[in-house]
């Protein structure tokens, strides 16, 4: 049963997964090529640094375009049953809202894990190719910046998540999963403006550190809504 | 107002007990009790709006009642969902299966949802509907779609048959194939079937029971052929200048055109008939026997139109 209803979650949100593995891929081609091949380290340098520079500065734009597509993923997967109103064929047979709900959710936590686990194996592959040298993120900084672009990715598909539990279609839940960071910053920034917490030198962690608690928050929150509602 | 042989609890496949469902402040089911014994064929009548397809979304579980019990095949709707529904088929009035799905690929997905699948009613019902296995749901049409749909209801052989309008927007040729072709039988069958109509032939050819509901409210239930034989419309001719002076308890509508006096009754007695001519200005009384159509006119209108 799970393995029927993962398949038709795959293929109700086969334009967000063909948009993550577009996102996941050209920036391999588009701005990393592009930095790279103007970089004196092109010509200057051995060939396996220059790779190492492009798989370094691509990955890096991967990850940070793929989290929008997780954003996308996040705010479309359970509303866009209820938009086209498929939900309700679903609601009268037999899975539950349990099952129904773990299919989705193994999508969006898988397709996280495809993204962060590719972006790992290329900079994995980068930091061989430059011999462990600070060469693949010379544009980039270091993998702890990665972390951070995850939380952010994290904060606005869990946002987008629970609007998607909640409402008729998906066209808003996707539209506040790309906002939600932006809002995010927007309420940090009228806490410090109220309170003078957090400070200007620590705003940066305090702002990565609640995007990615509200991320799991707001997951958790869609999920229990979904489970609690009757309606399909 | 309902017949005392189905009240009962016991072997009931549907019960529902006062539920009440509400949205913003409109009331679309209002205190309805209805009880449906295993086995039998329940036809629920009503009007547009009369809240027959709220009524049975709560049956499957899909809406929850404001306030109520709903207890089908002796299981809670809400705590037993999934495995209450494997031993349910429904068959919606909008039909919502996924539409980029072929019709081979709607039977597969269904098939994996349920413990138990019958190939053989499957092959032999998408034979009989001449459903094409390649074709996408969003190329049927709306008969197609609902022999689909009646197809997936059926195929895991379900001991509840739900039915909301299965022939509604049906042309006629449709309609007949799938009241002959499959309804009949399956309403013959071991199986119980609640359907929703407002259709009264479709409810006369296959329902044993019948519940009309207006404005939410159950306003009969009971077997058809009871309904059919205690319902009788009596006609008074009154004396000239006068009216209606003693109105039976029975009477479930009535109207007065100058000096004809016409009035539906249930359950009728015969000795009602000995009331009307005893208490009331009246020259003449005759008895009418109603078909299906005229009862349920009448109960409407009774009921919207208090005398």
């Amino acid at each position: 049963m799970l393995k029927a209803l993962f398949w038709k979650d795959v293929r109700m949100n086969r334009l967000p997964l063909v948009a993550a593995w577009a996102l996941l891929l050209v920036p391999y081609f588009i701005p990393g090529a592009m930095l790279v091949m103007n970089a004196p380290i092109w010509e200057d340098g051995p060939a396996e640094s220059a790779w190492a520079a492009l798989l370094g500065t691509g990955s890096f734009f991967s990850l940070m375009c793929s989290q929008a597509s997780i954003a996308m993923l996040g705010g479309n997967l359970i509303a866009v049953e209820r938009g086209d109103r498929s939900a309700e064929f679903l609601a009268y047979l037999p899975p539950s809202r349990g099952q129904i709900l773990l299919s989705k959710a193994s999508l969006l936590i898988g397709a996280q894990i495809v993204i962060i686990g590719l972006n790992g194996l290329v900079v994995m592959i980068a930091l061989w190719l430059a011999g462990n040298s600070e060469t693949p993120f010379i544009f980039t900084g270091d993998f702890v910046d990665r972390s951070r672009l995850v939380m952010v990715g994290v904060a606005a598909a869990g946002c987008g998540w629970l609007a998607s539990s909640m409402l008729q279609s998906s066209g808003p839940p996707v539209a506040l999963a790309f906002l939600s960071p932006m809002i995010i910053f927007g309420c940090l920034n009228l806490v410090k403006y109220l309170s003078g917490w957090p400070a200007y030198d620590s705003f940066p962690d305090v702002y990565f550190a609640t995007c990615g608690m509200v991320g799991p928050a707001t997951f958790v929150a869609g999920c229990l809504y979904y489970l609690r509602r009757v309606e399909p | 107002m309902s017949h005392p042989n189905l009240s009962t609890a016991e072997n009931s496949a549907i019960r529902l007990n006062e539920i009440t469902k509400q949205y913003r402040g409109n009331t679309a089911v209002d205190q309805l009790s209805l009880t449906v014994r295993r086995g039998t064929t329940l036809g629920l009548l009503g009007p547009n709006g009369a809240g027959k397809s709220t009524t049975l979304k709560m049956v499957m579980g899909m809406l929850r009642p404001t306030d109520g019990d709903v207890v089908v095949l002796g299981m809670d709707v809400f705590r037993d969902g999934p495995q209450l529904k494997q031993r349910i088929g429904y068959v919606p009035e909008a039909h919502h299966i996924y539409r980029w799905m072929t019709v081979a690929e709607v039977t597969r997905f269904a098939e994996a949802m349920y413990e138990s699948w019958n190939d053989g009613i499957c092959a032999e019902l998408m034979e009989m509907f001449q459903l094409p296995a390649k074709r996408r749901v969003r190329q049927l049409s709306r008969g197609m779609l609902a022999k689909l749909s009646l197809l997936v209801a059926l195929s895991h052989e379900p001991e509840l048959l739900v039915l909301d309008e299965p022939l509604s927007g049906l042309d006629p040729i449709a309609r007949e194939e799938f009241l002959d072709g499959v309804l009949t039988g399956v309403c013959r069958e071991e199986n119980t079937v609640v359907f929703s109509s407002h259709q009264l032939d479709e409810v006369n050819r296959l329902a044993d029971e019948v519940a009309i509901i207006n404005a939410g409210q159950l306003l009969v239930h009971c077997p058809l052929e009871d309904l059919l034989h205690s319902t009788k419309r009596v006609r008074a001719v009154l004396q000239e200048g006068r009216l209606p002076e003693k109105i039976p308890s029975e009477m479930i509508w009535n109207q007065v055109n100058r000096r004809d006096w016409q009035l539906t009754l249930y359950p009728f007695e015969e000795s009602t008939v000995d009331e009307i001519r005893d208490g009331n200005p009246v020259a003449e009384v005759e008895v009418l026997d109603l078909g299906l159509d005229d009862i349920f006119k009448d109960f409407i209108k009774g009921q919207s139109k208090p005398c």
